[in-house]
């Protein structure tokens, strides 16, 4: 199924992507991303979302980390 | 009002005038050349006064040119960005969802403007308040143009402009979100750009601070470690900050001192600053003006002279001689 997946983090990066059907937000997490999904906001379609919510054709998912460093100048 | 709000955002970012290319910051430019002008004609009349006002405007712009062109910078050696524009109903989402995530949004039809308020922002204790984000979609030309600022202040001591560590004067200094925060806002991603900004709000980033949150009641006493508030006492000798209770003073020309930089007269005691004390001319040793006499020599020296004069009756040319003669 396709999703439309925004990845906040670095870069950033924002495509629609092919994922199997019935995959998760978790797996979907470690598979794209990586690391402590407790450093992150996950939402779908905007709001909140579980690791273990099954994602859906078209489904928004972006990816957000809690901290992102601002500067000086 | 949600509607038109996203009609009118659609039908900006779909305008010509609005690419997800980022452009050279062409007004930027303008605007920085017409203050730089005002400044040199100034200067020229020698109306310094003026010119030094003119010149805090200028230095903001040059501060905003250099910021844009260092973006854009970065922004051409990344891969292209994508062009997907927010679709309306993309648009509404983003303007329903706002209201979920934040304590207070509003639009502005007439200033073309959408206003989130954050909720109370605390950066390790220090309390700096809720915050409002502030974006139009008038200025579509420069899609980035957003503004920050603080809804009840807690400006730092040292520096009136900075509201936060990383806001000054209403602008946000982006750091590593910069590129998304271009991407989201150019691809209509309204909701992200808010979320991503208000995750650099309530981060602290103490390698790049316009005023370090350790700092914002005042620099630290170099003694103590507490706050020195808003009026902290130098160190003439060294310039360290010194509270109240930790700076010492020099007896003779009051300049305050740190522990490391007041000596003692060593007859006295009293403390002095290293310029107020005077070498003894026999020892050399440094003694305040109080404690020499008027040859300037220290108590010590005038006890015990340097060079005794020497017993008549030990000296050899008289051995022969009677001692004690009638």
């Amino acid at each position: 199924m396709r999703i439309y997946f925004i990845n906040h983090l670095g870069g950033g990066f924002a495509d629609h992507l092919e994922v199997a059907g019935g995959m998760t937000v978790g797996q979907l997490f470690d598979e794209k991303v990586g690391g402590d999904p407790a450093s992150y906001l996950i939402r779908v379609n905007r709001l909140p979302t579980s690791r273990d919510q099954v994602l859906h054709e078209q489904d928004r998912v972006t990816v957000t980390p809690i901290r992102i460093e601002g500067a000086a100048g | 009002m949600l509607f038109k709000a996203a009609l009118g955002i659609h039908q900006s970012l779909r305008s010509p005038s609005h690419s997800s290319m980022t452009r050279l910051p062409i007004s930027t430019w303008n605007r920085t050349e017409r203050m730089w002008n005002r400044w040199s004609s100034l200067l020229q009349r020698g109306w310094t006064k003026a010119a030094a006002i003119v010149c805090e405007r200028l230095d903001d712009d040059l501060a905003d040119l250099i910021h844009q062109l260092g973006t854009l910078r970065r922004e051409i050696n990344l891969s292209p960005p994508i062009t997907i524009v927010a679709s309306l109903p993309s648009i509404m989402a983003d303007l329903r969802a706002l209201h979920d995530e934040f304590n207070e949004v509003s639009i502005d039809l007439r200033r073309r403007m959408i206003s989130v308020t954050t909720e109370p922002i605390i950066l390790e204790g220090v309390e700096l308040g809720p915050f409002a984000i502030e974006w139009s979609w008038m200025v579509m030309e420069r899609p980035s143009h957003y503004r920050v600022w603080a809804i009840e202040p807690n400006t730092a001591t040292s520096n009136e402009s900075a509201t936060h560590p990383h806001v000054s004067s209403g602008r946000l200094c982006e750091g590593e979100a910069s590129y998304s925060i271009r991407q989201a806002l150019s691809e209509g991603r309204l909701f992200d750009f808010f979320l991503i900004v208000r995750q650099v709000l309530r981060t602290y980033n103490a390698s790049s601070a316009y005023v370090p949150i350790d700092e914002w009641y005042g620099p630290p006493c170099q003694e103590c470690g507490t706050c020195t508030g808003n009026s902290p006492q130098h160190c003439g000798s060294c310039d360290v900050a010194l509270c109240d209770d930790c700076a010492n003073s020099c007896r003779e020309c009051r300049q305050s001192l740190c522990g490391s930089c007041v000596d003692r007269c060593p007859n006295c005691e009293e403390g002095y600053c290293a310029s107020c004390l005077i070498p003894c001319e026999s020892c050399h040793q440094p003694y305040c003006l109080e404690c020499l006499d008027e040859n300037q020599l220290c108590p010590s020296c005038l006890e015990t002279p340097a060079n005794p004069t020497p017993d008549a009756s030990l000296h050899p040319d008289s051995v022969d001689e009677d001692p004690n003669p009638a």
